[in-house]
């Protein structure tokens, strides 16, 4: 199986299939015009996110494989699971699937705000976005 | 340079969290909010979320045309598909306001005009007008703006125009999909702009004259319009047939909703899923049982027939009559246990027929129909084993209205305890109606509102009684209700000052309605802030209280409606 070398961020080297790369319609541009001799740099993505974004990517494609044997209340507890974090990090999510253009998790991190946001009071909209801004600093 | 606060405002910090998400991730994310509260609240966060939320807003509904300029409107969100625009209060419904009182559309209208003139609004397909002035000049000017674009149009109980305003739509928006004219009161100046929307319009899908002073005279012009579009719903007025012997024939007809008033016989389609209007004629059982709305509101079956219709019919979701009764509410709880809003209206015929509602058959209407959302009945008397039934097994109750009939006695118990459990046991009730009698509920009923009611948006309270309720009711009432946006009060004993200080304490309130039959004094009106407007409307003891963008009083009311100094009223 050939690998591809990604490089987040912070330097941190990942070593992933080639097959799980091209989830990434970024990756899989920045190969066809580059090749795969040099790691690939994305200055944009932290490694904790990148970390992330590939545990996602993995998941999904194992569980699309034939034979797997992942029900569909199996996947969406994994996404429950995976989006189950605090907002600094989902923002993080959401550029990063946007940068690297992953469009199934750009959909799931941008519900996942949205859901958040749906039918709640104005004032505790506000407030889960301020405190989110106090967290983080 | 003076520096408003609102910039140096530490939400628009641009090392913000909220600022991390550029606008073009902003509006993904915004385009799968829900309804327009949700489009509100992402607006509030900071000023980043608010220009990028006005950007992606594709609907808005302005509900009190005087609570924002068109201009304002329309600077703020260009990007439109559909805008909705309430005008007058609720209460000309009842004619508890001046006819002339204003919520006049031409200022929106020529707005909108001019907007499209500037290249925007171009995608705006969808308008809707309720309880608003509309002249035949504003709608040849909004056919004119619009042509083609418009798909939807809605003047719903809204007056000042005649026929021959609708023959300019009918002529120039050719892509007409939905013209709704319900309960409007339009001047007949003939069928020649049905004639007109039937020749042009012909991807008509839904047609609503109903309560409008339209006449439509010969059965064969619903024959036309049926057989010439694709209409899925017609709703007409009274019809006739002067040889009193000619069948309308609708069995070839696509139609899923119908409603018509007048003797005449007719085959229905199979389609249909919604009927309102004169039902006398014998349904075909499976007819019946494929009906999910009945709306006998203005029928002019009797009682008996009411029952039998009821019988046939197993699948409704949505009921309205008069004149059903307890037995009727029995048999509607027995026979349709689906049952998702019901109204129950029209006093006046209910106690001329004898056939009013008890606690009885509320209890049983509560019992069976779980899956009730909305409850709006006029009734004899109820007591609190009622409304601690539907607190039991209707959860997923919205919109709880109950009124107490004119001519019934005292009521025996007050509903304090009812409606206490209405609200712990139901928490999406949004909207409640409170119109009792003496004895109906007492300053604890309205203390538990308040203490329990913070998801409610809309309260009526009337005809509470001096002896059971006081202005300390009022106060804790309003102490609760934070995301109260409307209160309306009709005949109750509250006085200008306990109304003020319960208001100024509601942070999301803009409007107010309220009757009463003392003095008003400016000086208590005067204490609410520089956004609020208060008219007096002496003759008919109502007095309006709203919150508004727009500086100075309106210039357009007429003679009897007095804007109060002070507030900000008076114009400063």
């Amino acid at each position: 199986m050939v690998k591809v070398t990604l490089k987040s961020a912070e330097g941190d080297v990942f070593e992933v299939d080639e097959e799980l790369a091209l989830e990434s319609l970024m990756v899989k541009n920045m190969i066809e015009d580059v090749g795969l001799d040099s790691a690939i740099s994305l200055p944009n993505v932290s490694s904790t996110i990148l970390a992330k974004v590939i545990e996602y990517i993995k998941f999904h494609m194992d569980a699309q494989k034939d034979g797997s044997k992942k029900t569909s209340e199996e996947i969406k507890a994994f996404d429950d699971d995976f989006v189950n974090v605090g907002i600094p990090t989902l923002f993080e999510m959401v550029l990063a699937s946007n940068y690297l253009n992953v469009k199934s998790l750009l959909s799931l991190t941008c519900n996942t705000v949205a859901n958040m946001i749906k039918t709640k009071p104005p004032a505790e909209v506000k407030e889960m976005f301020t405190s989110a801004k106090q967290a983080k600093a | 340079m003076k520096i408003s606060r609102r910039w140096i405002h530490a939400d628009d910090d641009p090392d913000s969290i909220n600022s991390r998400l550029p606008d073009d991730l902003l509006k993904i994310i915004f385009s799968r909010l829900g309804d327009n509260q949700d489009h509100a609240s992402v607006a509030r966060v900071c000023r980043q979320w608010r220009d990028a939320e006005s950007a992606t807003r594709e609907k808005i509904t302005v509900n009190f045309s005087y609570a924002v300029s068109p201009g304002y409107v329309i600077d703020r969100f260009g990007q439109l598909r559909a805008l909705k625009i309430k005008g007058k209060p609720r209460a000309s419904d009842f004619g508890l306001i001046p006819v002339d009182w204003g919520g006049y559309g031409g200022p929106w209208i020529a707005a909108l005009a001019l907007a499209r003139a500037r290249s925007l609004y171009g995608a705006l397909a969808s308008l809707h007008f309720k309880r608003m002035e509309i002249s035949d000049e504003d709608l040849a000017l909004l056919a004119e703006t619009f042509r083609d674009a418009l798909q939807v149009l809605k003047l719903e109980k809204c007056s000042g125009f005649s026929s021959l305003g609708l023959e300019s739509i009918a002529r120039s928006c050719r892509d007409l999909r939905v013209l709704s004219l319900d309960e409007s009161d339009i001047e007949d100046k003939g069928s020649q702009w049905l004639r007109e929307l039937i020749h042009s319009c012909a991807s008509l899908e839904a047609l609503n004259l109903s309560m409008t002073g339209l006449e439509l005279g010969d059965i064969r012009l619903v024959e036309e319009i049926v057989s010439s579009s694709k209409l899925k719903s017609l709703k007409l007025n009274d019809l006739e047939d002067p040889s009193r012997n000619r069948r309308l024939d609708l069995r070839q007809s696509s139609l899923q909703e119908l409603g018509f008033c007048g003797l005449i016989q007719v085959s229905l389609p199979s389609s249909l899923s919604s009927f309102s209007g004169d039902l006398q004629l014998a349904m075909e059982p499976n007819l019946a049982s494929a009906l999910t709305s009945l709306d006998l509101l203005y029928t002019t079956a009797n009682h008996e027939q009411h029952l039998e219709i009821i019988k046939g019919c197993r699948n409704l979701q949505v009921f309205k009559a008069n004149i059903i009764g307890d037995v009727g509410l029995e048999l509607l709880a027995s026979h349709c246990k689906g049952l998702q809003r019901i109204r129950i209206e029209n006093m006046r015929q209910q106690e001329q027929h004898g056939f009013s509602i008890s606690n009885s058959g509320m209890l049983a209407l509560a019992k069976s129909c779980v899956h009730l959302q909305s409850f709006s009945m006029y009734v004899h008397d109820a007591a609190n084993s009622s409304l601690e039934a539907f607190a039991e097994s209707c959860p997923g109750l919205l919109d709880f209205r109950l009124g107490i009939l004119e001519t019934a006695p005292d009521m025996a118990e007050p509903l304090d305890a009812g409606v206490q459990s209405l609200l712990q046991r139901c928490p999406s009730i949004t909207k409640l109606a409170l119109y009792l009698k003496e004895g109906g509920l007492t300053d604890r009923g309205l203390e538990s509102i308040g203490r329990l009611g913070q998801q409610l948006k809309w309260i009526l309270l009337g005809c509470l009684s001096d002896s059971d309720t006081s202005d300390r009711g009022l106060v804790s009432l309003a102490r609760g209700c934070s995301n109260l946006r409307k209160l309306e009060v009709r005949n109750c004993p509250f006085s200008d000052a306990a109304i003020v200080c319960g208001i100024r304490g509601l942070p999301l309130l803009r409007y107010l309605w309220f009757q009463c039959y003392h003095r008003v004094s400016d000086r208590h009106f005067a204490l609410l802030g520089p956004e609020w407007r208060t008219e007096l409307m002496p003759e008919f003891y109502s007095v309006l209280c709203y919150r508004t963008l727009v500086s100075g009083s309106r210039s357009d009311h007429p003679p009897s409606v007095r804007p109060m100094l002070g507030g900000g009223g008076g114009g400063g």
